[in-house]
């Protein structure tokens, strides 16, 4: 038992020697504060997102010497309340992406380059074709064609998204069916679905981690921008990227509403971006040339 | 060669085809009659005839495919209803501001970033090589649309030293010779077109360019340092070549093949970012083209878009794909 504890112990402690490297502390406080915002936006928003007062109407921002820390909208809006609830489209749709393409691309990949032959032929081809599209291009198609909503826009990321982390865990599977410990279970009598489940994909999941956080990056900077031009979520809900559209017929005259949704989007996906670079480094240096957009 | 050339042109075609077939398929996965997707919303008896027999809507799917396809072979992406025009005749209209916008953003991208990559790549782990971390760190999450809006901001609002929409053509009202604008003043050695061209250029090229320098940095950066550990460095600075030469020469020749194949990737997304660049400066290529083309409704136009801009970037890749034989002598045996 006390054996068992000291493992558990110092595996702990491995895990926290990870937030002594800055890049991987100053990205999981960024994605820290976003998540706790986004959870608990009703309680920490100062205002309602969607209230209208016309007599509040683009007020610059207050800092602390009002309620409008951030300033209002020209529906009167609060600006810091809207940035708040945004946060939570960002979330959901950057951890749906990641996660769902992730499954996807981790199942197909390593069943691809497991088996080979024929199966790996056909999801090869897949791949090159879901990749010969521009990345953004696919999903505007799929948001033009099949309508706004929130499963159309996931739907469409993920499509793309699945991608890398498929020509990563094929390239993976196709070395690890190789190793000793594999054939030693093939020896033994093990299935290849048992051999997948639990010799081959446990191996896949750190790489899959660190494509997961640029597949997260990737997913939310896709949001805003398909937000931005009218494709993303329906209109009721505050995004970064719709209040980045609304004010763009404001830029001359209201400094802060173009200024802070931006910079809520770029901190959010440089911290993302720092933890997956962290975690990279951290894991294997030499994966930093895997292509990755 | 020749025979890798064919061999990348044979793995390609398919390819293209498959692409042909998902945007069917995405017309015919749209909710409702195909045919109320094709036809403008006042369109009479005659035209709605028209589309059914150019569709073959009556017909099985797989020719339907069949029939589409063998327009699209020959160049018929249909009449787009905004314009009234062939689809293939606007886009083509508007494809060389596109092209001159994205090229003039690769360049600036890669006058700023290999150098930088470079410089922190030869100088691992010092003040040069944070900063210009930071820098590829800002550059490849920066929201390119956001940076757009904020030169605006600065640039056009509050210092008004650029105009903030569009692609003047500096008055000229003769026909333009390549449609690049740059390269139209260049050629009728009027400087005063090229530099009208470039005021206009340098904002929505600049957003555009952003996120590929970030990427360029950092992968010229990490190959150059791998690059620099090589034994054939050691002998050319054994030799008693001079530091810089070894840098610029033997480096970065080596250093290419990542930063090639970064590019081509990186490409990609400038043609999809194009898009959201075109929308905020008004710029009259096809990515805006496409937008107002969804507004619009005009389906045949965004079918057509979207085909143009993916077998642009089939294409880009092709020919990266030829371009390593020249840089990797060991490609040619693969």
């Amino acid at each position: 038992m006390s054996k068992m504890t000291g493992v558990t112990y110092s595996s702990f402690g491995k895990q926290l020697q990870l937030f002594k490297q800055p890049k991987i502390f100053v990205g999981t406080l960024i994605i820290a504060v976003l998540l706790v915002g986004g959870l608990f936006a009703p309680l920490i928003a100062p205002f309602d997102p969607n209230k209208q007062n016309l007599d509040l109407a683009m007020l610059a921002p207050q800092w602390l010497s009002g309620p409008h820390v951030l300033g209002t909208d020209p529906l009167g809006r609060d600006v810091l309340s809207r940035l708040i609830y945004g946060a939570r489209v960002s979330l959901i749709i950057g951890i749906a992406v990641a996660l769902l393409s992730g499954f996807i691309g981790v199942t197909l990949g390593s069943v691809s380059g497991y088996f080979s032959g024929r199966t790996d032929l056909i999801i090869q081809k897949i791949v090159e074709v879901m990749w010969a599209f521009p990345p953004l291009l696919f999903a505007i198609a799929v948001i033009a064609f099949l309508g706004q909503s929130l499963v159309v826009l996931i739907a469409a990321l993920v499509l793309q998204r699945w991608i890398p982390y498929c020509r990563v865990a094929r390239a993976q599977a196709l070395s690890l069916r190789a190793r000793d410990f594999v054939e030693a279970a093939r020896a033994l009598g093990a299935t290849d679905g048992r051999i997948l489940v639990h010799h081959i994909v446990p191996n896949l999941i750190p790489t899959s981690l660190v494509i997961g956080t640029f597949a997260m990056a990737a997913a939310i900077i896709s949001e805003a921008s398909l937000s931005f031009l009218g494709l993303g979520v329906p209109r009721s809900i505050p995004t970064w990227g719709s209040m980045l559209s609304d004010a763009r017929a404001h830029i001359s005259t209201s400094w802060w509403l173009p200024v802070f949704p931006g910079l809520f989007i770029l901190v959010t996906v440089l911290g993302i971006n720092l933890l997956g670079d962290g975690l990279r480094d951290h894991l294997d240096p030499k994966l930093s040339r895997a292509g990755n957009h | 060669m020749i025979l890798y050339t064919l061999r990348r042109l044979l793995a390609v075609i398919p390819v293209v085809f498959l692409i042909t077939l998902i945007l069917f398929l995405l017309i015919h996965l749209a909710p409702g009659d195909p045919i109320t997707l094709l036809m403008p919303e006042d369109a009479t008896p005659e035209m709605i005839e028209e589309v059914r027999i150019r569709w073959g809507l009556d017909q099985p799917i797989w020719v339907q495919y069949f029939n589409y396809l063998s327009l699209v072979v020959t160049g018929d992406l249909g009449m787009s209803f905004k314009y009234g025009d062939p689809v293939v005749d606007v886009i083509f209209s508007r494809l060389p501001a596109t092209a001159e916008l994205a090229i003039i953003a690769m360049i600036i991208a890669t006058i700023i970033a290999i150098p930088l990559g470079m410089w922190a790549g030869a100088h691992p782990n010092t003040a040069v090589d944070y900063a210009g971390g930071l820098f590829g760190f800002l550059g490849i999450s920066m929201p390119s649309f956001w940076l757009g809006i904020m030169l605006i901001l600065l640039l056009s609002g509050t210092l008004n030293l650029l105009p903030s929409s569009g692609r003047d053509n500096f008055g000229i009202t003769d026909a333009p010779i390549t449609g690049f604008n740059v390269l139209d003043g260049v050629l009728r050695l009027n400087g005063g077109q090229v530099l009208d061209a470039l005021k206009y250029l340098a904002m929505p090229a600049l957003a555009l360019g952003v996120n590929m320098a970030g990427m360029l940095m950092r992968v010229t950066r990490s190959s150059i340092i791998d690059v620099m550990h090589e034994d054939y460095i050691r002998t050319a600075r054994a030799k008693g070549a001079p530091e810089r030469r070894v840098l610029w020469f033997h480096g970065l020749k080596n250093a290419l093949i990542p930063i090639l194949t970064i590019v081509g990737l990186e490409l990609g997304a400038l043609l999809s970012g194009s898009v959201i660049i075109e929308t905020i400066f008004a710029w009259p290529g096809i990515g805006s083209l496409l937008i107002s083309s969804i507004n619009a409704r005009d389906y045949p136009l965004v079918i057509g878009t979207i085909l143009v801009y993916t077998l642009i970037f089939v294409v880009i890749n092709f020919v990266i794909d030829l371009l390593y034989p020249f840089l990797d002598p060991r490609v040619r045996l693969g």
